[in-house]
């Protein structure tokens, strides 16, 4: 494919949710994930809206999703666990350079208040 | 839960279905310390917001991709062509949308079967919001179904609802199934107020516990208590507080004066309070003022006391009845000299039952009838939309053939006659509303229950359940046939194709539609036939230029034997009126249904032969029976002489004279009657013989008629007739001002004329009679309408054949009967099942017909008549376009 993935803009929920997935490592599946981003950042999340990144982060090709088999108790589920790719890292680490140039030489500006 | 997971394997994308057991874990997580209606609530929320979601994110997906495609650019992967799991919401909403269109296309078409479906459901909805306030709602009262009604037989009496103090307390006593019994008199007439601001008002007497046995709390002060069986206490209703006494709070506690003894106002009833018993129950919704009804254990000869009965919560109906029953068999081995030897039987019906007992056939006919109308308006529909379907036929082949499953092109259909139905459903609740307003206006006035017949939850779910019915009803059918098209068949006839299956179909509705016709306007012309008799029935009197109206004396003021004197005296000023040409007076109102009934017998010398026989008898005053316009067959009328001598005479009607004296002339002759009056000797001498007013009612079996002197009673109350040259009403306020100058020292009340009277008592009739002629006319216009569609459409159909056939010479009368011939098949078929229909049915009809046999041939005839010239009419049209056809042109199209 032609297209350049890197070039791809972050939305604040994806963004967010492709950290989650980050810090969950093997345990990043959907529940889990609107619990990191409520947890940490202090942000509550609808449901909804986490899912619909997900799908949009898989199509993106910038997390890989794989099932597992049910739980080995009476009315387990399968669940779908969620790593980001390397071309999502890529992004990560783009958007955060690019937050921190912006940041730059702001700090007293913010500890002057 | 199972419906939340099913709308999400709907909704989401085939490879998005962890997400439906995730959803459940969140769930279960946020909710665990809440109420479950909190976490269902939560749920659903959650459910709804993700279909929603993944729907929009979905459309977002199929656009951008054919935006890319477009742009010759790279396709996203993901599974974009429908497969059968695809079949969801957004889907539906596709398939919604494009009904939608294709509806407003054709806003004619649309506007049409929306209307005729709106006037089957309309009617549908009225019809059962007053089922709903009669029969479904339960009475106002607490636990409504454990509450009974006290009814006797009483020496031929039928299911007389009154019963004597003595009995009341004996039920009290032995009545174990019941928790309570109480009792409340017959309405009276009491004046409120001193000097010109009299005013006349219902009130009526009640026993001390009998607001608790309702459950009904006074909204101001208390109900009765012990304490005032030595008090002069009044409640008064919500409505008498308002009008009267401005509402004010602090009339509690207050005395008020009625019938010129000070009363203490003890409570107010509530606004919504109202007491309902059933026939001949004697206490209207106009009752005012509630006295404390006191209970003598010695009392047993005057039923007159409606007694209720709360059951016990574990006694039943059945149990309760056979108590009374035995309880009543009793008393009357008890108490011999008060029963003689009369069959006398105790029974107790349901509350509810009792009260709605005598308009129940009536509304169940109405019921069915709107349920035909229905029927006539969901398959004329059907015949419009199947007709929509074939000229679609194309269309729906081509989709087929283009790979749509049938299902789908079902849907559609479907979704179509949904969409229909559901603007006919509002439109027809909106109908009902307005409608039932113009329907209680009309209504005779003897309906119970009137406030309770509001569009309330149970009648809009009716309504939507009507919608979805009547939907199923009229498209399964154009689905049905649409959907099961052969494409290459269709497609290769050009879309002209007739297949004969849909035309039998078609057929078959137009058949039915006429049936039901045929039904409807067989029992509207039973009910004109009804009419007709009840307005023929000879009521022995004659109601035209004479006014009713009820005079009170001062009782405290005039003594008892003045009383007769007085009223008397009343008579003859208002006679001396000019224009008034006969005055006369009675103690009840003439179709008040209110008669005081007894025994009679020509053995005059044996003491306790009553043989079970029942006259009806009137206290009159002079001259009564030509007030009344009643006529004389023999001997003369009660005389000014008979009440000044107080002589012990009667004016009978032919049919106690007949009954009892067979062949002879009974004038001179004696009978006594079972009646105690202090002045009355109840041997007494037949003066004269008339012909039997029907002034019980018009309609029951007629109950002999006994006029008596009015000096024998002592009785302060009377109706007074008065008769005019003409126009009697003009005269109301000179008539006012004579009784007032005669020295009552009450108003006069209840002025009414006799012959709203005579309406009034067949108001009923007159009711049915009009719903169902206007649902029969109705029906007839739809079927014809339905005769008319179907034959134009066919005619539209042959015109090529047409043709053809006038090419190879056929006349046009040829083709003119053809298609004639073709309408009136479809109408004979349709009378011969609606005749059938009609015969099974009629018997249904039999409780509301009077004078007329429920299969009436006459009545059958003309109903056939009528549908077979509308038939006739509905197909004349068409089949004139048809050979009006050039057969060049029609062979070129």
């Amino acid at each position: 494919m032609a297209m350049n993935k890197t070039s791809e803009n972050l939305g604040e929920i994806e963004e967010l949710v492709l950290l989650a997935i980050l810090r969950l490592g093997d345990d990043a599946y959907g529940v889990p994930i609107i619990h990191e981003i409520a947890g940490r950042a202090g942000r509550e999340v609808a449901p909804a809206a986490v899912y619909v990144a997900l799908r949009r982060l898989r199509h993106k090709e910038l997390v890989t999703s794989r099932t597992s088999a049910p739980e080995p108790v009476p009315g387990g589920r399968a669940r779908r666990y969620f790593s980001v790719t390397k071309a999502g890292i890529e992004l990560l680490a783009q958007s955060r350079q690019k937050m921190l140039r912006m940041w730059e030489g702001l700090q007293p500006l913010l500890e002057k208040r | 839960m199972n419906a939340g997971r099913w709308l999400l394997r709907h909704t989401l994308p085939p490879d998005e279905l962890a997400i439906v057991g995730e959803i459940e874990e969140v769930c279960a997580d946020r909710y665990r310390h809440a109420h479950r209606w909190r976490a269902h609530l939560g749920y659903w929320h959650l459910v709804l917001a993700i279909a929603f979601r993944f729907t929009v994110e979905r459309r977002r997906e199929r656009q951008h991709s054919t935006r890319r495609r477009l742009a010759g650019g790279p396709v996203l992967p993901g599974p974009e062509f429908p497969t059968e799991r695809n079949l969801t919401m957004s889907s539906l909403l596709d398939d919604v949308r494009q009904a939608l269109r294709h509806l407003l296309r054709r806003p004619g078409f649309s506007a049409t079967v929306v209307l005729i479906l709106a006037v089957g459901i309309g009617p549908a909805i009225a019809i059962f919001t007053v089922v709903n306030g009669l029969l479904l709602r339960p009475l106002p009262y607490e636990d409504p179904e454990r509450l009974g009604l006290v009814r006797i037989d009483l020496s031929g009496l039928e299911a007389h609802p009154g019963i004597s103090h003595g009995e009341i307390l004996d039920l009290r006593e032995g009545l174990r199934s019941a928790s309570a019994v109480e009792a409340v008199n017959r309405e009276f007439t009491t004046i409120l107020g001193e000097g010109s601001e009299m005013v006349a008002r219902k009130g009526t007497t009640a026993t001390l516990g009998f607001f608790d046995l309702l459950g009904v709390q006074p909204i101001l002060g208390r109900s009765f208590i012990e304490a005032d069986r030595e008090e002069r206490v009044v409640l008064i209703s919500h409505r008498l507080w308002a009008d009267h006494f401005g509402a004010d709070p602090a009339l509690v506690g207050e005395t008020t004066i009625i019938n010129t003894t000070a009363y203490h106002v003890v409570g107010v009833l509530p606004p919504n309070f109202k007491l309902m018993l059933g026939p001949g129950g004697g206490v209207s919704t106009e009752v005012d003022l509630w006295f404390p009804l006191l209970l003598d254990p010695e009392s047993r000869n005057f039923w007159g006391f409606r007694t209720l009965v709360r059951l016990t919560p574990e006694a039943s109906f059945a149990e309760a009845r056979a108590d009374i029953e035995r309880l009543g068999e009793e008393m009357v081995r008890n108490f011999p000299a008060i029963y003689e030897n009369a069959s006398v039987r105790f029974d107790l019906h349901p509350l509810h039952e009792d009260l709605v007992a005598p308009v129940r056939p009536a509304l169940l006919v109405l019921f069915g009838a709107v349920a035909m109308v229905l029927l006539i308006a969901c398959n004329n529909a059907a015949g419009l939309l199947l007709a929509g379907t074939l000229a679609r036929a194309k269309e729906l082949a081509l989709r087929q053939a283009l790979g749509a499953q049938r299902y789908r092109v079902l849907n559609q259909v479907m979704i179509e006659s949904l969409l229909l139905a559901s603007a006919a459903g509002a439109l027809g609740v909106l109908a009902a509303r307005v409608g039932l307003q113009g329907l209680l206006a009309f209504q005779p006035g003897n309906l119970p229950r009137v406030g309770s017949m509001v569009v309330d939850s149970t009648v809009l779910a009716f309504a939507v359940g009507v919608t979805f019915v009547a939907c199923l009803a009229f498209g399964i059918i154009p689905a049905w046939q649409g959907s099961r098209a052969e494409a290459a068949d269709v497609l290769r006839q050009g879309g002209r194709g007739r297949g004969t299956l849909r035309g039998q179909a078609r057929n078959a509705l137009v058949v039915a539609q006429v049936a039901f016709s045929v039904v409807l306007l067989i029992g509207a012309g039973l009910l004109i036939r009804t009419m007709q008799h009840l307005q023929s029935v000879d009521l022995g009197f004659d109601p035209t230029n004479v006014l009713t109206l009820r005079v009170q004396l001062d009782q405290r003021a005039i003594a008892r034997e003045e009383r007769w004197a007085m009223f008397q005296t009343v008579a003859e000023r208002v006679r001396a009126l000019p224009g008034v040409t006969a005055v006369g007076g009675m103690q009840e109102t003439p179709l008040s249904g209110r008669g005081f009934r007894s025994s009679y017998s020509a053995d005059i010398d044996s003491a306790d032969e009553w043989n079970g026989t029942t006259a009806d008898y009137r206290w009159v005053l002079a001259d009564t029976l030509e007030a009344l316009g009643g006529r004389l067959i023999s001997g003369r009328d009660i005389r000014r002489e008979d009440l000044e001598e107080n002589r012990p005479v009667a004016v009978i009607d032919q049919s106690l004279a007949e009954a009892t004296w067979p062949g002879e002339n009974p004038i001179g002759k004696r009978f006594k009657v079972m009646i105690e009056s202090p002045a009355l000797d109840p041997v007494l001498e037949i003066v004269g013989v008339m012909e039997h007013p029907k002034i019980i009612d018009g309609r029951t079996v007629p109950m002999p008629i006994v006029l008596l002197p009015f000096s024998a009673t002592h009785r302060g109350e009377m109706t007074l007739l008065v008769r005019a040259e003409r126009d009697v009403a003009s005269l109301v306020d000179e008539i006012r001002g004579a009784v007032h100058l005669a020295g009552t020292g009450r108003p006069v009340h209840s002025v009414q004329p006799l012959e709203a009277l005579v309406a009034n008592a067949r108001g009923d009739a007159r009711f049915i009679l009009l719903l169902m002629s206007s649902l029969a006319g109705v029906a007839v216009l739809l079927s014809a309408a339905g005769i008319y569609s179907v034959l134009a459409y066919l005619v539209r159909q042959r015109q090529h054949e047409t043709g053809v056939r006038m090419a190879l010479g056929a006349a046009r009368g040829d083709i003119l009967r053809l298609n004639i011939g073709t309408g009136m098949v479809l109408a004979i078929g349709g009378v011969l099942v609606g005749t059938a229909g009609a015969l099974f049915l009629a018997g249904w009809l039999e409780s509301v017909l009077f004078g007329v046999a429920p299969r009436d041939p006459a009545t059958f005839a003309g109903a056939i008549v009528v549908i077979a010239v509308v038939a006739g009419i509905a197909s004349l049209v068409p089949a004139l376009r048809a050979a009006r056809v050039e057969p060049a042109l029609a062979l070129r199209d």
